[in-house]
C-alpha cells in the first residue's frame, strides 16, 4: 500500500492541488483565439482563449475555462503562466518538449521547473490525455493563428 | 454464494482486486473458458456446409446454444440471432426497423438515459428516413409513456428503452412501453445490455418486437451478441449478405433463407455461442435466481453506504426500482481523480460519461463514478469501496483543511 501511496503522492503534489483548485489566468478573453479541447473518455472539456500581439508574434494573453480533473487543470493553469508573453515560435518548441517529455519520457529544459511535476503521470498512463488536453488545444491555437484561420 | 469467486480463474490471478465494474464487462468462469477449449479440440468445423461428423457436432453445439439461450430469455430459439455484441443487434434492429416505417410516421422515442448504442444508430435512421428523435426525460412519462404527448404517440415509428439503466441501474418499465408500441402501431425495441445480469429476462411477457443483448455482460465470451427478432420481422431484408443464407443465387439476383438464418451470414462465432450456453448452465447450476438477488441486494447495500457518507447515487425518477449499478459524484473531487485514486487501492470502478452524454448533459453531471455488482462481489468488497472513497475525500482535501 505505501508503494501505491508513493505514486499517487508523485502524480498529485502539492502544487497539483493548488493550481487545479485556484486556477491561474481562469476566464474567458474576448476577440481571441478561442480553442476547445474535449477529451471523450471522461468527457471533460476546456475552453482556451489565446490574444496574439498585433504582429501575430507573441501571445499577449491566455486564459480558460472549463471542467476537469485535478490534472487537466493545473495542467492548463501551469501552461497558461508559462505561455504567457512568450514569443509564438517560442511557444510552439514549450509545447513539443512538454508533450514529448509526457509521451516521449524525453528530458524538458530546467526553464520549466514547474513542469516536472508532472513526471509522476508517466505511472498513470490512461491519464496522460488529462495531462496534455490544454496543450493539445495550445497546439491548434497556434495552428490557427499562424495560419490566420481564426475568427474574433 | 460466498465460494462462487472460485469459478472464476481472473480473482486466482488477481487475489487483490475489487471489481466493480461490471456493467462494463463481467468476468469469465471456468465453465465458459472449459468450454471454449473443448470446442475448439473437439468440434471445430464450420456450420451449415459440411457432411461429415465433426460439421454435425459442430452444428448441434451452435444450435443447441440456440435452445439453451431461448430457454433462459423466455423465447422461441427460431426468433434467436446471434450478432458481435449488443451494439450490432441494435444496428440490426434498426436496420430492420427501417423497413417498416409507415407513411405519416415522424418520431423515434426515447428515454433520456439511453446507451450511445441505442442513439446513434436512431439518429442515423432518423436522417436517412426523415424522422426526428423524441427524448422523454420527465421521469413520469418514463413510467407512463401512455402520458406522452398524443399528438407524439401518433406519429410515432419507433420505440427503443434501454430494460435497466448502465447509469442509474434503475429498472425501465419496458413492458408499458412495448404494449403502448403495439396501441400506437410503432415498432418496439429493447436494449437489454444491463438488465440480462441483473433481472429475470422473459421476452415473450415483456412483448417486444426486438431485444438486444451481448455475451459478455452475462459472465460469457466477449464478441457475441444476441438479437431476438419478432416472428414479425424475421422475413427483413438483413443487415450482412453472403455464404450460408441463401435459398438460390442467380448472376443477377438472389434469394435468401426463411427465418432467423438469413440474419447470420459468413461463418458465425460458434465456439463463443456454445461457450455462452455452458456460461447459462452454470449460472442455471447455481440458481439463477438466488445470484440475482444477492446482486440486488448487495445493490442496496452499496446505495445505503453512500447514502450514509452524503454520497447520493444518480437517479431518473425514484419512483425506478434499482439492480446492481451506482453512479455517483464526490463533491469537488473529479470522477476521473476518484478513479486513478480507487484503482491505486485495487479497485475497479469506471468514470466518465458510461456513454450516455445526453443522461449527463441532462442531469448537468460532467462526468461520474460507477460501481457495479457482480455475483462473485461481497459484502466486504462494498465496505473496502466505501472505506476508500472515505480516505480518498481526506487525500483530495488534505490541503485545504
Amino acid at each position: 500500500m505505501i508503494d501505491d501511496e508513493n505514486e499517487l503522492n508523485a502524480l498529485y503534489q502539492s502544487l497539483v492541488f493548488e493550481h487545479s483548485k485556484k486556477p491561474r489566468n481562469f476566464g474567458k478573453i474576448e476577440c481571441s483565439c478561442h480553442t476547445k479541447g474535449k477529451n471523450p473518455s471522461c468527457g471533460d472539456e476546456i475552453d482556451l482563449y489565446v490574444k496574439p500581439n498585433a504582429s501575430q508574434s507573441i501571445i499577449e494573453d491566455i486564459k480558460f475555462t472549463g471542467e476537469g480533473c485535478a490534472l487537466c487543470i493545473a495542467s492548463t493553469s501551469l501552461m497558461t503562466q508559462i505561455i504567457k508573453g512568450k514569443e509564438i515560435d517560442k511557444s510552439i518548441l514549450i509545447v513539443n518538449d512538454f508533450i514529448k517529455f509526457i509521451i516521449e519520457d524525453d528530458l524538458l529544459e530546467e526553464d520549466y521547473e514547474p513542469l516536472h511535476i508532472f513526471n509522476g503521470v508517466k505511472n498513470f498512463p490512461l491519464r496522460v490525455k488529462c495531462v496534455l488536453l490544454g496543450w493539445r488545444a495550445l497546439e491548434k491555437s497556434i495552428n490557427k493563428i499562424k495560419e490566420g484561420s481564426y475568427g474574433n | 454464494m460466498s465460494n462462487i469467486k472460485g469459478d472464476f480463474p481472473l480473482f486466482k490471478k488477481n487475489p487483490k482486486l475489487i471489481y466493480l465494474d461490471n456493467a462494463a464487462t463481467t468476468q469469465k468462469p471456468y465453465a465458459m473458458l472449459d468450454a471454449l477449449t473443448e470446442y475448439y479440440i473437439e468440434f471445430n468445423s464450420n456450420v451449415g456446409r459440411g457432411v461429415y461428423q465433426l460439421a454435425q457436432l459442430s452444428e448441434d453445439a451452435y444450435e443447441s446454444s440456440r435452445k439453451t439461450l431461448a430457454k433462459f430469455l423466455g423465447c422461441s430459439n427460431k426468433n434467436i440471432v446471434y450478432t458481435s455484441g449488443c451494439t450490432e443487434s441494435l444496428s440490426l434492429a434498426a436496420h430492420i426497423s427501417q423497413q417498416y416505417i409507415k407513411e405519416g410516421k415522424k418520431y423515434i422515442i426515447l428515454p433520456i438515459s439511453e446507451h450511445h448504442a441505442n442513439v446513434l444508430i436512431w439518429q442515423d435512421i432518423a436522417e436517412k428516413n426523415n424522422l426526428e428523435l423524441y427524448w422523454v426525460s420527465d421521469a413520469d412519462l418514463i413510467l407512463n409513456p401512455n402520458n406522452i404527448d398524443e399528438e407524439i404517440l401518433k406519429k410515432t415509428a419507433i420505440m427503443a428503452i434501454a430494460h435497466v439503466s448502465n447509469v442509474t441501474g434503475e429498472i425501465y418499465p419496458v413492458e408499458k412501453w412495448c404494449n403502448l408500441a403495439k396501441v400506437i402501431d410503432a415498432i418496439s425495441i429493447v436494449d437489454g445490455a444491463q438488465a440480462i445480469t441483473s433481472l429475470k429476462i422473459n421476452i415473450h411477457e415483456i412483448g417486444c418486437d426486438f431485444y438486444a443483448l451481448s455475451a459478455h455482460k452475462l459472465y460469457g465470451p466477449m464478441g457475441l451478441g444476441v438479437l431476438y427478432i419478432n416472428n414479425k420481422y424475421l422475413n427483413s431484408s438483413p443487415l450482412k449478405l453472403g455464404g450460408g443464407i441463401i435459398e438460390d443465387v442467380e448472376q443477377q439476383s438472389h434469394s435468401l433463407l426463411d427465418g432467423n438464418n438469413r440474419f447470420e451470414a459468413g461463418t458465425p462465432n460458434v465456439a463463443n455461442a456454445y461457450a455462452f450456453s455452458k456460461t447459462i448452465e452454470f449460472l442455471n447450476e447455481n440458481n439463477w435466481i438466488d445470484l440475482l438477488n444477492h446482486t440486488h441486494e448487495l445493490g442496496k447495500y452499496l446505495d445505503q453506504e453512500l447514502i450514509n457518507i452524503g454520497i447520493h447515487p444518480l437517479s431518473v425518477s425514484n419512483k425506478l426500482s434499482k439492480t446492481h449499478i451506482s453512479s455517483f459524484l464526490i463533491p469537488g473531487i473529479h470522477s476521473h481523480d476518484v478513479g486513478t485514486y480507487l484503482a491505486q487501492k485495487n479497485i475497479a470502478v469506471r468514470v466518465g460519461k458510461h456513454c450516455t452524454y445526453p443522461l449527463h448533459k441532462h442531469l448537468k453531471v460532467n462526468s461520474s463514478i460507477r460501481a457495479s455488482i457482480g455475483i462473485y462481489n461481497t459484502k466486504a468488497d462494498i465496505d473496502v469501496l466505501i472505506g476508500s472513497i472515505k480516505d480518498c475525500i481526506n487525500y483530495f482535501n488534505k490541503d485545504t483543511k
